[in-house]
């Protein structure tokens, strides 16, 4: 039997909102920068500016998913409660940050290649894995028993995350429209600072919607228990 | 006036923020619903006990 969530112990309310407010500020001031100081690219023009959201969104969506991978590795070998309700926030938050960078993607590709949507490999595993995603929440949806909705959903969150890999390297191992990963390594000076900026403004963001997702999971779960405890004292 | 490329990057920025801060909005009415129905709970898991 999994342990039971311990009860809910949220940060102070001025705590949580001085993070929202750090972080999101943080969003502003890095974007801001970025737009105001990069120079317009060579083939792309200021197209390139979309790279600040985009890139970033990637890699919180990778990010994010390695926590779900991590959590529900430990609630399968575990069986703690809240390893669960973390594994299922940062899923949640992973889907959001790996639709954004799929419309992103979308957004960039119409100017850039002539077109919206391309069937390569990059783009089709970052759908795959947007689907595998939604496929682990609608199942936490659906399934009424706490317990098997863990169980089933921390092995799909833990073989969901190993399609990461497989997103990353897909522009080495297969020829692809897509360029091959942008990182601080692989780009002009010009434009790291602002993408590395961007990078850690949206971290904040993503730490700051796990938290929060993660602490109402517990209050939610918290109610579940009570609720339960009530029906057995009512019998 | 805009060029076709900025409208591009316009909408870019506008689904982020668009993105977050409909998650922002989703996590305050699933929050604000949660602690009430977990206010709600705890008399009935006092009686319980």
């Amino acid at each position: 039997m999994p342990a039971a969530a311990s009860s809910p112990s949220s940060p102070p309310p001025r705590t949580s909102a001085l993070f929202a407010f750090v972080s999101f500020g943080a969003v502003i001031a890095a974007q801001t920068h970025a737009i105001l100081t990069s120079p317009a690219e060579g083939d792309m023009g200021h197209l390139q500016k979309i790279m600040y959201v985009h890139v970033p969104a990637a890699w919180m969506t990778f990010l994010a998913f390695f926590v779900v991978l991590v959590f529900s590795a430990r609630y399968l070998w575990k069986g703690r409660e809240n390893d669960d309700l973390l594994a299922a926030s940062a899923a949640e938050v992973g889907a959001l940050f790996n639709g954004l960078t799929l419309m992103l993607g979308m957004i960039w590709g119409r100017p850039a290649w002539g077109v919206w949507w391309v069937w390569d490999a990059r783009l089709t595993s970052t759908l795959v894995l947007f689907l595998i995603f939604v496929g682990y929440l609608a199942l936490r949806a659906f399934v009424d028993d706490a317990e098997q909705r863990a169980r089933w959903s921390a092995a799909v969150g833990a073989i969901g995350a190993l399609n990461v890999p497989i997103v990353y390297m897909s522009v080495t191992w297969w020829r692809t429209l897509h360029q091959p990963p942008s990182s601080p390594a692989t780009l002009d000076p010009a434009y790291t600072l602002g993408l590395r900026l961007n990078a850690i403004a949206l971290l904040l963001v993503m730490i700051y919607f796990i938290r929060k997702r993660y602490e109402i999971a517990r209050l939610e779960r918290a109610a579940e228990h009570a609720a339960e405890a009530a029906a057995m004292g009512g019998r | 006036m805009i060029e076709s490329n900025q409208v591009f990057i316009i909408a870019a920025y506008a689904v982020t923020w668009g993105g977050m801060l409909a998650y922002l909005a989703y996590l305050a009415r699933r929050g604000g619903r949660a602690r009430a129905e977990s206010e709600r709970m705890a008399p009935a898991d006092r009686n319980a006990v």
